[in-house]
């Protein structure tokens, strides 16, 4: 009989494929709500099990005669190669055809002639990181395509030039799904590596779903960029093999227990970029941005709980090792460089979706620094971020679509007073903006614990900078959003098209989700961080100190609960008073808030956010941010095959 | 918690509004007498809130009074944590989140002045964020830890670590103290062009609280001053009469200083003296 945990994690990894395979048959939309609805529930239930299991001890399970799941794999990644080259050829795009033919090489020659004969290695761990990822994707990634079973329906509505391809498109999600499990529960690189090259191409493909020549452009943009990530990754490998060692260092478990991390310089480089395309760092940033053509959900899964969730788990997976060394230093470098650039330039974006990615780019950043720096603290600042982005980013985008197709625009001009005209959605907006950069909610809580664990990081005070600006930036770009909510403007009323049940169950479930993080961070960090942490880091005790610190405890809840009694006041308090026309500059103001112009018309008073293009926008900022982490990203190389170490 | 922790803060809660009334009446007393004008009695500030106070509530958007009510409640709190030597960092949140709570109120009234001021308000957040979080990191590389308490039982005070982080911190006092720029949000210059800007759609009990949260505010930022001159509270009296008449003075010699020139003249200060500061202190490895 297998264990549990075994068919846990087997359900995770083949769950979601036969899924795909199904969706990919069927296309009554009933039966795709259906089997997509029963495969949510079973991928839920399978990742809440796992990760409990995993919560009360690490697991680690070895299987054998592996020789053939390997066979499959290779074979997939092949097929992965094939798919790219064949549509770059049909496309006629140089840069991809090129790379994916580099990286068909690398694989033969790796799979050939690399590796002497299989070793054996644990197949599966499921350590607290991944229980964190395998909770992101198993929760927030079913609840995204639940969402995308209403959110499709009004997508083709709308966009009337597309052709109807439902089925792809939930295949393609439910393998992403899959191919995002093996990523965080493989043990063995060359696995890992064919996981990501599936997210590579589940990506390219979601992105590229409209056809429309931007979509394909920018699908081919995203594909070059992570194909990149993926060539690294393999030379990655490459050099792991070539270290002289009895020790297979394939195996994860085995590389993160290497006690010579000097000789691992160079693999460790390597896997930094790759970790940097895929989590969509500068100068890789503009193909995120670029996604955002695709279908709001696809944006909502990319940015929340899957592809750049998966570049920064491997940054944070191999974090001890970068915080002993110059590489991690500058991979943190170029981090916190990317927190501060695309916060910058999120300011001078009207556009709702655009300022969602530029601000997962700068989140991600700030993770990658944590990452780099790779200490106990700073690697609890990372997994905080990934948690609490997870959940408000996937909240937001799932918002903001659900908002573009009742007000036809998504321009943040546009939302003024959606409050009133959208109360559920827009609530619920109001409470992932808070979630990004309010106190005492998440994302706050893991600012602080980036600030603390900068502080006591060699170079800290270079990062201590950067988050100061970066982090006045954020405050600015979120605020002017979530005051264009309250604002009361004569708007016509929003159209009267209900909500799709799965968009209302996935919206107020995820809300919930940014609350109950919220509200439970003290828990997630002893139950779920802290006994991670001591996996790595054994003599790691947190106690009382910085906000974990009772005292502040406290203070968060007293906070919370003046914020609690402010709501209750706004809903239940006395509206007594007189609502007289707004104050125009003593002109005359009719009751619609209207002024009298000159010509004796009443005219509507426009006025918008501030933008700052002059200072803030992508013509200004762009071009120099790729140099800077341009000349980053070689430094940390050069710096990678010299070997430089950190002297504690 | 210790009790006298809460005694400072309710000594805070009802002493930071009289002191901080006052206050401002010598301010407006100052400026009259800068000017070769009589000016007003030193108890108007006083008279004008209770004034307000009584008004007809009127607003163009009800949800006003909940925002207001917000801004007061958690700048007061951002005070009390201040006064029980609590976590500095959790003040500057907190002090965040109250200004988010004005800068809504602003945006709530669905006026253009309102909006043109809660944006320049958003924009006087946004340049003070830095030198905050600055300052924050400079109180744990002297004391090894967030806390002010710890700042406060220093032997040697915290000047002497942090000189460039004190100077950053004069030139944010004169956005704080709502004196430069003049267009910025509620400056007190009568003749700027957004008619006191952010609260221009406040009125009556609003305005009142909105008032009274400043001067809580103009007293915590004060007695952060002390915290450059802990140990030494005839030197930390001193220091803060001297700044605030030096606030006074700089007012009134720059009285057409712009928004654009203050984000620009600050972050230039804000990153040679306090980044500048920061990085000797880390070089030099901490004090602790």
């Amino acid at each position: 009989m297998y264990p549990p945990e075994l068919i846990a994690i087997l359900i995770l990894l083949l769950v979601p494929v036969s899924a795909a395979v199904l969706l990919a048959v069927f296309k009554p939309d009933l039966v795709r709500n259906v089997l997509a609805g029963i495969t949510s529930v079973i991928i839920i239930g399978a990742s809440v099990f796992l990760a409990w299991k995993a919560l009360i001890a690490p697991v680690s399970l070895t299987l054998e005669h592996t020789e053939w799941i390997g066979m499959l794999l290779f074979i997939a990644e092949i097929g992965v190669a094939l798919v790219i080259l064949g549509l770059s050829i049909k496309y006629r795009k140089i840069l991809p055809l090129l790379l994916s033919v580099i990286q068909l090489i690398l694989i033969l020659i790796l799979e050939f002639f690399g590796i002497a004969g299989p070793h054996a290695m644990t197949t599966f761990t499921v350590t607290g990181l991944s229980a964190v990822m395998v909770l992101i994707i198993g929760i927030i990634g079913t609840l995204i395509c639940v969402y995308a079973l209403g959110y499709m329906k009004d997508y083709h509505d709308h966009q009337i030039g597309v052709p109807v391809r439902k089925r792809y498109f939930f295949a393609l999600m439910f393998l992403f799904l899959s191919a995002m499990f093996g990523l965080v529960l493989f043990n063995n690189l060359m696995w890992i590596l064919c996981a990501w090259e599936v997210t590579t191409l589940c990506s390219f493909l979601l992105i590229g779903y409209s056809r429309t020549p931007e979509a394909m452009k920018n699908a081919f943009r995203a594909v070059w960029m992570n194909l990149i990530g993926g060539i690294c990754f393999t030379l990655a490998i490459f050099f792991l093999l070539r270290i002289n060692t009895p020790v297979n260092l394939l195996s994860v478990t085995d590389l993160l227990a290497f006690p010579n991390v000097s000789a691992l310089t160079i693999p460790l480089a390597f896997i930094a970029v790759a970790g940097l395309t895929k989590a969509a760092q500068m100068p890789f940033s503009t193909w995120l941005t670029g996604a955002m053509v695709a279908p709001t959900p696809v944006s909502a899964l990319l940015h929340s709980s899957t592809m750049v969730k998966a570049g920064v788990y491997l940054l944070v997976l191999f974090a001890p090792l970068f915080s002993q060394t110059w590489v991690g230093i500058f991979l943190a470098l170029i981090g916190a460089f990317t927190f501060l650039a695309t916060s910058a330039l999120a300011i001078s974006q009207s556009n709702a979706k655009k300022v969602l990615a530029y601000s997962t780019i700068a989140n991600l950043g700030l993770i990658t620094a944590c990452a780099g720096i790779g200490t106990a603290e700073a690697i609890m600042a990372a997994i905080l971020l990934i948690i609490f982005h997870a959940v408000a980013k996937a909240l937001l985008f799932l918002c903001v679509g659900a908002v573009e197709h009742k007000i036809g625009s998504r321009d943040i001009e546009d939302m003024d007073g959606l409050l009133v005209r959208l109360p559920l959605l827009a609530t619920m907006m109001v409470i992932g903006i808070s979630g990004m950069y309010l106190a005492p909610f998440g994302m706050l809580i893991s600012k602080w614990a980036a600030l603390e664990a900068f502080l006591t990081a060699p170079l800290g005070y270079v990062f201590i900078a950067i988050l100061a600006f970066g982090s006045a930036f954020t405050i600015f770009f979120w605020t002017k959003w979530l005051g264009k909510l309250f604002m009361r403007m004569n708007r016509p009323p929003a159209e009267k098209i209900a909500l799709h049940i799965s968009e209302k169950l996935s919206v107020i479930v995820m809300g919930v989700l940014v609350i109950g993080c919220c509200l439970g961070f003290p828990a997630i960090i002893t139950g779920v961080i802290i006994p991670y942490l001591n996996g790595i880091h054994p003599y790691f005790y947190l106690g009382n100190k910085g906000f974990f610190y009772f005292d502040t405890l406290v203070m968060l809840g007293l906070m919370a609960f003046i914020l609690l009694f402010l709501v209750i006041g706004a809903f239940l308090g006395s509206r007594e008073g007189r609502t007289i026309a707004p104050y125009l500059g003593g002109r005359a103001v009719d009751s619609e808030g209207r002024f009298l112009g000159s010509l004796g018309v009443y005219k509507e008073a426009k006025t918008s956010n501030y933008y700052l293009e002059e200072y803030f926008g992508e013509k200004v900022l762009l071009k120099p941010s790729w140099v800077i982490s341009g000349v980053l990203i070689i430094v940390m190389l050069v710096l990678g095959f010299m070997g430089v170490m950190i002297w504690i | 918690m210790d009790i006298m922790f809460i005694v400072g803060a309710v000594l805070f809660l009802i002493l930071a509004p009289i002191l901080g009334g006052l206050l401002t009446g010598c301010d407006r007393v100052l400026t009259a007498r800068f000017q070769s004008r009589v000016g007003p009695p030193l108890l108007q500030p006083f008279y004008d809130v209770a004034k307000l106070w009584h008004k007809e509530k009127a607003f163009s958007n009800p949800v006003e009074i909940i925002f207001t009510t917000a801004y007061l409640v958690l700048i007061a709190f951002s005070g009390a944590m201040l006064a029980t030597g609590g976590n500095l960092l959790f003040v500057f949140f907190s002090l965040a989140l109250a200004h988010t709570f004005l800068i809504l109120a602003a945006y709530s009234a669905n006026a253009p002045y309102a909006h043109i001021g809660a944006e320049r308000e958003l924009l006087s957040v946004m340049i003070l964020e830095p030198i905050l979080i600055l300052f924050a990191a400079g109180c744990f590389l002297v004391t090894g830890s967030f806390d002010t308490y710890h700042m406060l039982i220093q032997d040697v005070p915290g000047i002497i670590y942090l000189p460039g982080v004190f100077i950053v911190f004069i030139a944010v006092l004169t956005l704080k103290l709502r004196k430069s720029p003049f267009d910025i949000s509620t400056s007190h210059h009568a003749h700027q062009e957004l008619v006191k800007g952010v609260t221009s759609s406040l009125s009556g009990r609003s305005l009142a609280k909105v008032e009274i949260a400043h001067w809580y505010e103009m007293m915590i930022f004060l007695s952060m001053i002390l915290l450059f001159f802990a140990g030494y509270p005839v030197l930390s009296a001193v220091a803060i009469i001297l700044v605030f008449l030096l606030e006074i003075v700089i007012d009134n010699i720059f009285p057409r200083v712009t928004w654009k020139m203050t984000v620009k003249s600050l972050w230039i200060v804000t990153l040679v003296f306090g980044v500048g500061n920061i990085v000797v202190l880390g070089i030099l490895g901490g004090i602790v």
